[in-house]
């Protein structure tokens, strides 16, 4: 597989705007890495063995209602607030 | 006195504020002038809580039952949540972020009586080797500052070598506390995923993020892991299992038998001076009636890579959050809603954090997914398997912590070139294992070098007790500038 990838489209996902002399010195660095880590093309790979998949046993806390943090404590950290909502841009744009 | 105060050792420092021979607030005030007089050089401190301090000081002072930390003034890395104190991550976009809330490490420490005296500086969102990546400035290594102190927890590693702080915390994603500890001449666990609560932990790849302590001594790092260890019902990935006493376990029974270590083929990237120290050891241990074995872990080099691309792509869903609406920096002016993310994030995110969120979401991208993220996943999944199969016949195994000793600021400016610094640490956090540094030698320069210990899950106790058998052999550093390895 070609490790020739297309950075506007990953900028595009990532919501990152790069000047192009940032993408020019970030492109080749990503190729590298990712021609890198096609390390692992070396090994054969079986099909994992279905109880491997879960192994992870997760501690559930009890069913209980708690008190969560303090609204006023929430909106401090908020770049931008109005009353107690957080001010957003606007999201419908006219047309 | 009170320069004395800043060489004791955790242990010795909260015993001496049990039996009343020092008070709190004289070993914050001792702490302080020594924050003072080493900050400009070090910069190991993002913010210092010395008001803070002192006022949890008295009050410890008037309390007559006091708690296992009494008095112990701590450093915690910048991504770990404190109520109140700004909490940075070493980045423009959290640069004024007060958090609400502690992480559950930080209530437990405050719990025992431990003081908070600041919080240390590191890679941004602990993405680097070297606490270079910092947006605000890098920190030096006390045993030579033109020598980064490793990182990414290079704050929390500079703050306890210079004795700015007794203990602290770190975050180990994939080396973050083992590779500061061995260049700080430290004691650095990276415990068992799970033993530790991230809850509080900023997240940067949360499938291998864990909490561990940076201190002088092994005890010293029992004592703390004893403090934080244990379920928390706000992590649902925190085990139910109970915590031993890290501290009976080091002084306790033999618990190491046989020890698994890397062959030569295996280390060939390694500075002479490190494969020398390695195997010396080595040969010390086999003479101490150890069983050596050397390993054959076929899929030892292939974690590096597997490391690259996992924690990338969790990195780039994790910080997906930092948007600039509900908290942290928002760039100004009016925007549309997509126009003001892209602005925030590409204002607020470094270059290696740019770097790793372009790399997550390429491994994680449509047509690419299965075959690096997917594969990945797999490749992790037999790095633990083969793990598991060998530790059915070691007890632990052991390896150099770093490729080469602390290197120059500036040294490592290819990414790749700075990878390979984890190139031991990383499969402990692939596989979930407990893995510690420990000092072993100083190079003829007098630069720290160290060993790590890895274990399996849950087998924190057999690393505490070997690493305080070796700690006994490697001399005394008592006065953390001026000891020589024993011969």
């Amino acid at each position: 597989m070609s490790h020739e990838f297309d950075l506007d489209y990953l900028c595009q996902l990532a919501h990152l705007l790069l000047e192009p002399e940032e993408k020019s010195k970030l492109k080749p660095q990503l190729e590298e890495i990712v021609a890198w880590v096609g390390k692992l093309k070396e090994l054969e790979l079986a099909v994992v063995p279905k109880e491997a998949e879960e192994e992870l046993k997760l501690a559930l806390r009890p069913d209980k209602v708690e008190s969560s943090i303090p609204l006023n404590l929430v909106l401090q950290a908020a770049p931008e607030k109005d009353d107690f909502f957080i001010k957003v841009p606007k999201v419908i744009e006219e047309r | 006195m009170n320069s004395r105060l800043t060489e004791l050792t955790l242990i010795e420092l909260t015993e001496s504020i049990h039996r009343g021979e020092v008070k709190a607030e004289e070993v914050v005030e001792a702490y302080l002038s020594k924050i003072n007089e080493k900050e400009p050089q070090i910069k190991a401190f993002i913010t210092v809580t010395a008001d803070l301090a002192l006022e949890q000081a008295k009050k410890i002072d008037n309390k007559k039952e006091k708690g296992k930390l009494a008095g112990a003034p701590l450093a915690i890395k910048d991504n770990i949540l404190t109520a109140g104190i700004r909490t940075t991550c070493a980045s423009r976009i959290l640069e004024n972020y007060i958090p609400p809330y502690n992480a559950t490490v930080v209530n437990r420490l405050l719990a025992e009586d431990a003081l908070i005296i600041g919080k240390t500086n590191l890679d941004e969102f602990a993405m680097g080797s070297s606490t270079e990546n910092s947006a605000f400035f890098p920190t030096r290594n006390p045993y030579d500052i033109n020598r980064v102190p490793g990182g990414s927890s290079g704050g929390s590693a500079a703050a306890v070598a210079s004795g700015e702080a007794v203990a602290s915390l770190g975050s180990d994603t994939g080396g973050s506390i083992r590779q500061p500890a061995a260049f700080c001449n430290l004691v650095g666990l990276k415990p068992t995923y799970g033993r530790v609560s991230r809850y509080g932990l900023v997240a940067f790849a949360s499938s291998l993020d864990q909490i561990g302590p940076l201190t002088r001594t092994v005890e010293d790092a029992a004592l703390m892991m004893e403090v934080i260890a244990g379920y928390d019902p706000h992590d649902s990935t925190s085990a139910s299992v109970p915590v031993p006493s890290y501290r009976l376990a080091l002084k306790g029974e033999k618990k190491v038998f046989k020890i698994g270590y890397l062959p030569e083929e295996k280390i060939k990237e390694v500075t002479p001076e490190i494969k020398s120290a390695y195997f010396n050891l080595l040969n010390f241990l086999e003479r101490e009636g150890f069983a050596c074995e050397a390993l054959d872990l076929k899929l030892w080099d292939y974690a590096l890579p597997c490391y690259y691309l996992i924690a990338p792509s969790e990195a780039s869903s994790n910080l997906a959050r930092y948007d600039g609406i509900r908290y942290g920096f928002r760039y100004p002016g009016e925007h549309n809603l997509k126009s003001l993310y892209a602005l925030t994030r590409t204002v607020g995110f470094g270059p290696e954090v740019k770097r790793r969120i372009l790399l997550g979401t390429f491994a994680l991208s449509a047509g690419y997914y299965e075959a690096y993220y997917g594969r990945a996943r797999h490749v992790r999944y037999l790095i633990k398997e083969e793990f598991r199969k060998t530790f059915a016949s070691v007890d632990v195994i052991l390896t150099p912590t770093t490729p080469e000793p602390p290197f120059y600021l500036g040294a490592k400016v290819e990414p790749i070139s700075m990878y390979l610094s984890d190139y031991f640490t990383v499969a402990a956090n692939l596989a979930g294992l407990p893995a510690i540094s420990l000092p072993m030698a100083l190079t003829e320069k007098g630069l720290p070098l160290g060993l790590q210990i890895m274990a399996p899950p849950f087998e924190e106790e057999r690393i505490f007790w070997l690493a305080f058998f070796i700690e006994k052999k490697v001399k005394s550093k008592r006065n953390i500038f001026n000891w020589k390895e024993e011969k």
